[in-house]
């Protein structure tokens, strides 16, 4: 059974198969976690909600067509839970933020090293905090979540070629707000 | 040299998306597994529960119609009656919307009366100008009756400003399907003097192709002092009618 593909594990729970659901969420919590944190950098807010976005795919398991894969259906509904979520959080205090990327700067460089690196992902994080949340939705999906410009596309509901552009945008963005900081 | 520039940025853009690398998100907390289980199982009882309970009554129903044929009757009786409860308020209703017109026509009566009087005690006004908004006001009525012709009539033969009577020309014109009207405006034909009155009247009986005003209209031309214009214009009209 664990070798049935996303696609074949949601129908069988549309179809009334419930069990499946925590088959799917085992291979996707970890990523969809990532999504959510890397777009709110709260770690409470995002298990909070995976948790939601899990529900609403079993509530509205009726609505899954299949004609795209799981995992875009999957980003769509973590997309509104994100929003309505947007609409009710509070800001994050900068300590919280900084908490996930302590636990990242573990390689065996020197102190002086891993402070310089730590200081360099500072400012980049900053700077990813300081772009646009089309920009940081779109950098996060294809850095961070790794899908395919084709896939992006299906879930912003855009062309490839838009993807492409909007990738290489934001990337600049980043770059642009990144060397601002680092001169200050 | 703007090769140069693309190149060196498409290099900082790498370099920036391997930094990014750093910035991989922590790992959920251990127990997030374990909370979706219970929400799965909590979700997963309270659809049983709802199942079981539409199972449970389809079976009530289906032993309850198989074994007792009465059930069946009483069933049915219960629609029957159910039918003619609502049927019942749904007339209840229609009397009540007969009610409610009957009161709005009641409502539309009592101001055409209101309509009336008014018109009916404006006439009298010494100024001449309430005069007109008085026989403006028979504009909004949608019949006239005996008194309202009356006084119209009245104004048309006596007021001695020429614009009221002009005014209460045409007022009386829109009642002209009514007999007594049409016979009034034949007989007020000899008592204007106005030139105006005069020609607006003939060109009215052509309208209405009233052949009774033809001896009025000639009595008209008997008068010497006659303006030419409506001399003519009265001509016409005799000789128009007679056809």
């Amino acid at each position: 059974m664990i070798d049935l593909n996303d696609e074949q594990l949601m129908q069988l729970v549309k179809a009334g198969d419930l069990d499946k659901m925590s088959l799917l969420f085992k291979r996707h919590c970890r990523s969809l976690y990532g999504f959510l944190y890397h777009m709110t950098h709260d770690r409470v807010a995002s298990e909070d909600m995976v948790q939601n976005v899990f529900y609403r795919m079993l509530k509205y398991r009726s609505s899954y067509v299949g004609t795209g894969t799981f995992q875009t259906w999957m980003f769509h509904i973590a997309r509104n839970v994100l929003k309505d979520n947007g609409k009710r959080r509070h800001p994050v205090p900068w300590s919280d933020k900084m908490e996930g990327l302590a636990e990242n700067l573990t390689d065996g460089n020197t102190a002086d090293q891993q402070l310089e690196k730590k200081h360099d992902q500072q400012q980049l994080y900053r700077a990813v905090e300081l772009l646009k949340v089309q920009d940081r939705e779109i950098l996060t999906l294809s850095k961070f979540q790794e899908l395919k410009y084709h896939q992006i596309a299906q879930i912003l509901n855009i062309s490839e070629g838009s993807v492409k552009v909007r990738v290489h945008r934001a990337l600049n963005e980043l770059k642009n707000i990144y060397q601002k900081n680092k001169l200050l | 040299m703007n090769g140069e520039k693309a190149h060196k940025d498409e290099l900082e853009n790498r370099d920036i998306w391997d930094l990014l690398d750093g910035l991989k998100s922590p790992e959920p907390s251990a127990d997030m597994e374990m909370r979706f289980q219970g929400t799965l199982d909590h979700y997963k009882q309270t659809e049983q529960e709802k199942r079981n309970y539409l199972q449970q009554l389809w079976l009530a129903l289906t032993t309850l119609f198989s074994f007792r044929p009465q059930a069946q009757l009483a069933y049915s009786v219960f629609l029957v009656t159910v039918s003619v409860v609502v049927g019942y308020s749904l007339n209840q209703n229609t009397t009540v919307e007969t009610n409610d017109n009957e009161r709005l026509s009641l409502l539309a009566n009592q101001v055409e009366q209101m309509r009336k009087l008014m018109v009916v005690s404006l006439l009298e006004n010494p100024s001449a100008t309430e005069r007109l908004r008085a026989v403006n006001y028979t504009g909004e009525m949608k019949a006239a009756d005996r008194q309202v012709i009356n006084t119209l009539l009245l104004t048309l033969n006596e007021d001695p400003n020429v614009n009221v009577r002009l005014v209460t020309l045409d007022a009386l014109a829109k009642f002209s399907s009514q007999p007594e009207v049409r016979a009034g405006l034949v007989n007020s034909i000899t008592r204007q003097e106005s030139p105006l009155v005069q020609v607006a009247m003939a060109n009215l009986m052509l309208k209405l192709q009233e052949k009774a005003s033809v001896a009025p209209l000639k009595k008209l031309l008997e008068q010497e002092a006659l303006n030419h214009a409506v001399r003519s214009k009265i001509e016409f009209t005799i000789n128009e009618l007679i056809i």
